[in-house]
């Protein structure tokens, strides 16, 4: 019997010292993703006196260009913060319905970025309609360009028929992926360029979120970061 | 002679009004793209400078190693997970669910395959209902 309680002890005992002390939430210690065909762990740093240091402790920026951006990128695009994050990386991400996208320049992701994001640069989306690199980019996200539509058509699509409200004339949004967009946070126009961007190509703004915490807010949670190699 | 006056003054008028359009595109234009190459420029400059915190880097370390021990362990045979084996039997959606509860990590690049990867690891499950077989299985359609 004595035997039995001891070896409940040491069960209660091994299990406290495994789990975490600093959470995702109260029931969740970390999310797995898959960033560039491997699996990453995205957890908090567990030393509680850690104080964040680097780049991303830093309080002051010029502005303009570093402004405060406002809470909503664009009519009708929905801002999220970690947890719609977490939810997001966990389902549409694995599902491959949606994509999480690191709008910043290329110098900025090299330095680290959010695990299972890929890099598509805001400046991207303010290309010629007929540049390639628009193009490919577009298909990516899973928008068809289009060809000749025909008057008829066009004008039953207007009307909101035959799934207008994801058409135009020159974009087909009908299987477009869900897009979670960051950068480096409240201070950072680069994402809000980007959903500026994609909203005037006619991406439907229901398949777009804003995660405005960005780079900062996931460093000053103590959030994994990967850093591409 | 007057009329001709008139028509020669109000056709300077317009070609100076071309050219004042013209200059303010030109100014607008040049202004947009240097107010962009600026921008650019100082997003490269904040970048350029940038350290990412020494614990960040460390957890960064921590989440590869978890995940380079994770593939090991499969690549080795080692048993992982809570259960031993898999029933017999089971459906491709129970499969998933089976997956999932004993090992996430298979479960993720299962769930990313496509539906014939999904079914060939179906297929191999039911002729094989060794966990770690099935997860090596998965490993190996997922680099197809």
């Amino acid at each position: 019997m004595v035997r039995q309680i001891y070896l409940l002890c040491l069960m209660v005992w091994v299990g406290s010292v495994q789990a975490l002390d600093v959470k995702l939430t109260p029931d969740r210690e970390f999310v797995e993703v898959i960033h560039k065909n491997k699996l990453i762990k995205i957890q908090r740093i567990q030393d509680q006196d850690h104080v964040l240091e680097g780049g991303f402790a830093k309080t002051s920026r010029k502005c303009p260009p570093f402004c405060i951006q406002p809470m909503d990128a664009g009519e009708g695009v929905k801002t999220i913060a970690q947890l719609e994050l977490f939810d997001f990386m966990e389902n549409e991400l694995l599902d491959g319905k949606g994509l999480i996208i690191d709008a910043r320049t290329p110098a900025w992701w090299k330095r680290g970025t959010i695990p299972g994001s890929v890099n598509i640069p805001f400046t991207i989306f303010s290309l010629d309609i007929d540049d390639p690199q628009l193009i490919d980019v577009m298909k990516t996200l899973g928008a068809k360009r289009r060809g000749d539509v025909g008057g008829f058509s066009r004008a039953m699509e207007e009307m909101g028929l035959m799934g207008g409200d994801q058409k135009n004339d020159e974009w087909d949004f009908t299987s477009a992926k869900k897009l979670v967009l960051w950068c480096n946070g409240m201070w950072c126009g680069q994402s809000p360029r980007a959903i500026k961007g994609l909203l005037e190509l006619g991406y439907p703004a229901s398949k777009l979120l804003y995660y405005r915490g960005g780079m900062q807010v996931w460093q000053t949670l103590g959030l994994t970061v990967t850093v591409p190699e | 002679m007057k009329y001709f006056r008139l028509c020669l003054q109000k056709k300077f008028k317009a070609v100076l009004w071309v050219k004042i359009l013209c200059l303010h595109l030109f100014v607008n234009a040049a202004y947009a793209q240097s107010s962009n190459s600026d921008y650019l420029n100082s997003l490269e400059g904040e970048a350029s400078g940038l350290e990412l915190d020494g614990q960040t880097k460390n957890l960064q370390k921590k989440s590869f190693a978890a995940k380079e021990k994770l593939f090991n362990g499969v690549a080795q045979g080692k048993k992982g997970g809570a259960i031993a084996e898999l029933l017999p039997g089971l459906t491709i959606e129970q499969l998933g669910i089976v997956l999932k509860n004993n090992y996430m990590g298979s479960y993720l690049f299962f769930k990313r395959l496509s539906d014939s990867g999904q079914e060939e690891v179906y297929q191999f499950y039911k002729n094989n209902p060794d966990p770690q077989k099935v997860r090596e299985k998965i490993l190996q359609v997922n680099k197809k």
